[in-house]
């Protein structure tokens, strides 16, 4: 969390690879098990995925994806003084 | 430069848990029984290995997809930023109200356990413990964004994993 700015081997910003895309694979991988487990179920609840995020995102975060930058290297922020 | 510095690593943090919430609110809108996606899309094709499993699949799933903030936890997570900002979260860990890590696992255990979270928190955005959360409504009601950031998504882990 807050780790300095860092690509990893697969050239994406360290946060946004493990907080974001690593899951989203994940979960891609798994789907298909996941919808054949939920065909066969009865109930509808069953099946569940469930994503940890934070409430630091709504006061802290920008207000939308940079699609153009998931990296986020043209960023320069906000010079705040703290 | 520091204090711009320490700014833009919070903010990436913040924007890799915004995506996290949309791509639960996706994940729910294609794979829901309410979705309006059709596991039958050409995109859901792609992630079976073969047709016929296709076949076995019904119409609609009954997947449901939840996002959430555990809380304020005390864990080492705030550890790793060497920023000065850093430095006061990790005061502000010790003098504000925490949870323990067991208290902390309380709304992920509501999203994925209650018998009522699917009717009332799917696709959400959940607080502690089992509060629907109005605050990221926007991005919630985003299908464009959502859509677009799921696309991105799929081309950028396409040729990776099994």
């Amino acid at each position: 969390m807050g780790v300095p700015f860092e690509l990893t081997a697969d050239g994406y910003e360290l946060q946004w690879q493990v907080n974001y895309l690593s899951p989203y694979l994940f979960v891609s991988e798994l789907l298909p098990l996941l919808l054949a487990t939920a065909s066969t179920s009865g109930t509808k609840d069953r099946v569940r995925i469930v994503n940890l995020s934070s409430d630091m995102t709504t006061a802290l975060g920008p207000k939308h994806i940079f699609l153009n930058d998931v990296n986020m290297t043209d960023q320069k922020g906000v010079t705040v003084l703290l | 430069m520091l204090t711009m510095r320490c700014y833009n690593h919070r903010q990436r943090y913040s924007h890799s848990k915004q995506a996290s919430i949309r791509h639960a609110k996706e994940l729910n809108d294609r794979y829901s029984a309410q979705g309006n996606v059709s596991i039958r899309s050409s995109l859901y094709k792609g992630l079976l290995r073969n047709r016929r499993q296709l076949t076995l699949l019904p119409k609609h799933s009954g997947l449901t997809a939840y996002s959430l903030h555990p809380g304020l936890i005390q864990t080492n997570l705030q550890g790793k930023d060497p920023s000065f900002l850093g430095t006061l979260l990790q005061f502000s860990m010790k003098i504000t109200p925490t949870v323990t890590p067991l208290e902390g696992s309380l709304t992920s255990l509501y999203a994925a356990t209650s018998s009522e979270a699917p009717e009332k928190a799917q696709g959400k955005f959940i607080l502690p413990v089992g509060k629907v959360s109005k605050s990221v409504d926007k991005w919630l009601e985003d299908r464009t964004g959502n859509w677009e950031l799921w696309k991105h998504s799929e081309r950028a882990v396409r040729g990776v994993g099994a």
